[in-house]
């Protein structure tokens, strides 16, 4: 997990704002901490690596470059709805996470296969 | 809140100096409660008793992010609505009390709807898939990035603060990191969550065991995650899965399952312009996929197994749900009296 290719391309654009779509925003800037609002996915474990926030419903993470290889995740979320992380785009394939407001998970498992991610009042 | 806030400042300035690959100091997984941690959450409990009634904030929410539904989807409960309602309210207040605006989401069950059904690939029928392929191009047009209607108010209140204020109001909401407590699951797998800040002071009024709550309530509510990843290691499975792939890539797609057969197809429909080469690409896909299937027997191999897995994660967590809804039904008598003493029940 730590050993990422795609790491080095990363390097470049850490901090900069990658793409703002209307509700579907992703920040890449490599820090632990995560804005509230947002689900926020680490491209390493421990929260470490590239971070994207998404403040939003996103049917496909592939414009970032976080897709299949996120590792660690947290809730941010400004209300009490979950964050449910899938398998494949379109909210397809299998439900891999399902985070509670608040909730964190430092080392993801499944790992490195999220591809979209909604919210939900449950799993 | 003075601690915390410096704790916050110390990670962007550690983050700056280490950039994005080194493991930054003061994880969850190698901290455990201080000093500093014990005062902040009496301060913030203190403040939890300390809120009035008076301008509670709540929001009616809308229906759902609007993306249609699926079958076998998430669903809740009238008594799980009103908890969610209950904790949302216990954190407005305390948000409040720290100077913040925070706007407590009354959902409502009818209008929770979900994405997906959370199940492994589901079984589509050949005829189905020679006429509308995984069904992409109905679902394309109507796919608009959206903020859930549930989630704006209060992500509009933060977007008006100021960066020192939104970090406070993190900080305040969330807590530390510094005092992140984590559980084990049974499937080995760990979670974990800060144990100061509104959220987690409202959760303690209302489940009394923070770390009781953060095991109980993923196991009652995420079995479908554990349920995937026991078919994920099945050998059953993924024999069957080999053989699938095996026959997809005689076809000429190289693809590890359906779900990703699936995304192939999807992607076709990301190139702007292309929809009838997109659409016939998903038939394409689709057919094969459904053809491989029957060869392989994979979807009656998956649909066993995740049956007998099911059955299995239910055994075993058995006794955990009951515990989980026994504490949520404890929880509901607190919420009414937390919120019936100032004036506030539902």
């Amino acid at each position: 997990m730590l050993h990422k290719l795609r790491l080095t391309v990363a390097v470049a654009i850490v901090g900069a704002v990658l793409v703002t779509a209307p509700g579907a925003s992703a920040h890449e800037a490599g820090s632990p901490v995560c804005d509230s609002g947002a689900l926020c996915v680490w491209y390493d474990t421990h929260y470490t690596g590239s971070r994207f926030m998404f403040f939003g419903t996103n049917s496909s993470w592939h414009s970032w470059a976080i897709a299949d290889d996120d590792s660690s995740s947290k809730n941010n979320g400004t209300t009490g709805l979950r964050a449910r992380i899938w398998e494949n785009t379109s909210y397809g394939g299998t439900l891999i996470e399902c985070l509670a407001q608040g909730v964190k998970v430092a080392h993801n498992d499944p790992n490195d296969e999220g591809s979209s991610n909604d919210w939900q009042w449950s799993c | 809140m003075a601690h915390g806030s410096a704790d916050v400042a110390g990670s962007w300035a550690m983050c700056v100096v280490h950039r994005a690959y080194t493991v930054v100091e003061g994880d969850e997984d190698m901290v455990r409660r201080s000093s500093g941690h014990l005062a902040a959450l009496l301060l913030v409990t203190v403040a939890l008793a300390a809120c009035s009634s008076e301008g509670d904030t709540v929001a009616q929410d809308g229906t759902g992010s609007g993306r249609g539904s699926a079958p076998g989807g998430s669903v809740l409960s009238e008594e799980e609505a009103f908890l969610v309602l209950a904790e949302q309210q216990l954190v407005s207040r305390c948000m409040r009390v720290a100077g913040f605006e925070y706007v407590a989401v009354r959902p409502r069950p009818s209008a929770v709807v979900a994405q997906g059904s959370g199940h492994f690939y589901e079984e589509r029928s050949l005829v189905a898939r020679r006429q509308d392929g995984y069904g992409l191009s109905k679902t394309a047009s109507a796919a608009v990035e959206e903020i859930p209607v549930e989630a704006r108010a209060n992500n509009e209140i933060v977007a008006k603060l100021t960066p020192a204020e939104k970090e406070r109001y993190t900080l305040t909401l969330f807590g530390s990191d510094r005092t992140a407590i984590s559980v084990t699951l049974p499937s080995g797998k760990s979670i974990a969550t800060n144990s100061d800040g509104c959220l987690s002071e409202a959760r303690r009024a209302l489940y009394l065991d923070l770390e009781r709550w953060l095991l109980l309530d993923y196991i009652g509510s995420a079995s479908r995650l554990e349920i995937n990843a026991a078919v994920r290691k099945d050998e059953r499975f993924l024999t069957a899965l080999r053989k699938w792939a095996d026959c997809m890539k005689g076809r000429g797609f190289s693809v590890h399952d359906p779900g990703d057969a699936k995304e192939e197809a999807a992607k076709a429909y990301e190139a702007a312009g292309n929809e009838a080469n997109a659409r016939s690409r998903e038939l394409e896909i689709a057919v094969a996929d459904g053809e491989c299937g029957e060869q392989s027997s994979f979807y009656t191999v998956l649909a066993e197994v995740e049956q007998e897995h099911t059955a299995a994660v239910n055994a075993k967590n058995e006794a955990n749900v009951i515990a989980f809804r026994e504490m949520q039904a404890q929880a509901r008598d607190r919420a009414k009296r937390l919120l019936a003493r100032s004036g506030s029940g539902k």
